[in-house]
């Protein structure tokens, strides 16, 4: 289990570190060029980029928080 | 050409920008329907995670099952948010010189396509369906004049918003550049009565030649 255990934890690393170079990324583009946004521009007529790179983070989180729980629960079956 | 990079890369001295439009949501709903089905399963399967009885999880094999179906799980997480991000960079921008098309994503593509109001012959719209009417997307259909080129710009939010607005920014752009020739023809006229006047109280005072910028004038 030791082994599956420093995969996942590798994979979270290089998971969590391609999420934050992609918001930097996303960020520096954003700061450069400005563009106001309507409610035909945004995704739904409400979700604006920043909401979703909330939610991205988000989901980033969940999943490795939740990848490690169920790692867990098979060491302990 | 001096460029402002102020809202867009190459954005031209003068040149402003009147709207900008991205593609409709219903162009993210093939990216967005399978991932919510995605949650929806692993959710479904995380509630119901101590029903779950594993016969031998030390196994090589089942663990490499574990690590593969994690690191699935993690490449479909990024890859709906990367396309997320695809939607957002990806903007046409119109300005009062013209269409820019922009198709961008963070690592991999980053096309430019630029399309000025006086190459521009014709432009049409379509909507055609039920939902496509009930949503309000649309294509914009631009005929390029001198040949039989068009370009096709689909997926529209409020098409007919947009299509009214090519319509008069291309009309704006040769009224302001027929503006433009007419101030330089005045401007012209001008600097040839201003050239003569000074022509004429040189050639009282013994000056023949008279240098300008449109030329010499011998007297």
């Amino acid at each position: 289990m030791t082994m599956t255990w420093i995969t996942i934890a590798i994979f979270h690393l290089l998971s969590i570190g391609f999420m934050g170079g992609c918001i930097m990324r996303l960020n520096r583009n954003l700061k450069h060029y400005q563009l106001s946004e309507n409610r035909h521009t945004m995704l739904f007529g409400f979700i604006k980029i920043e909401h979703c790179m909330l939610i991205y983070i988000f989901f980033i989180v969940l999943y490795t928080i939740g990848s490690m729980l169920f790692i867990n629960f098979l060491a302990m079956q | 050409m001096k460029t402002l990079d102020y809202n867009f890369r190459g954005q031209m001295e003068g040149e402003k920008v009147i709207t900008f439009s991205r593609k409709h949501w219903v162009a993210l709903l093939p990216d967005i329907l399978p991932f919510a089905l995605f949650v929806g399963i692993i959710i479904t399967m995380f509630l119901e995670f101590s029903e779950i009885k594993i016969a031998n999880a030390s196994e090589p094999l089942f663990q490499l099952l574990v690590i593969m179906s994690l690191v699935a799980v993690g490449v479909v997480i990024h890859r709906f948010f990367l396309h997320i991000i695809k939607f957002f960079l990806s903007v046409t921008i119109f300005t009062n010189y013209r269409i820019v098309e922009m198709k961008k994503t963070l690592f991999l593509h980053d096309i430019k396509e630029s399309l000025y109001y006086n190459e521009i012959q014709d432009v049409e719209y379509e909507q055609n369906g039920f939902f496509k009417n009930i949503l309000k997307l649309g294509t914009i259909c631009i005929t390029l004049g001198g040949g039989n080129d068009s370009k096709k710009l689909t997926q529209i939010p409020n098409p007919d918003f947009h299509f009214r607005l090519v319509s008069k920014l291309k009309s704006d752009y040769f009224v302001s550049i027929s503006k433009d020739q007419r101030e330089n023809d005045r401007q012209h006229q001008s600097n040839i009565v201003s050239t003569m006047a000074s022509a004429q109280r040189g050639s009282e005072s013994g000056t023949k030649t008279v240098k300008t910028n449109m030329g010499d004038y011998v007297l």
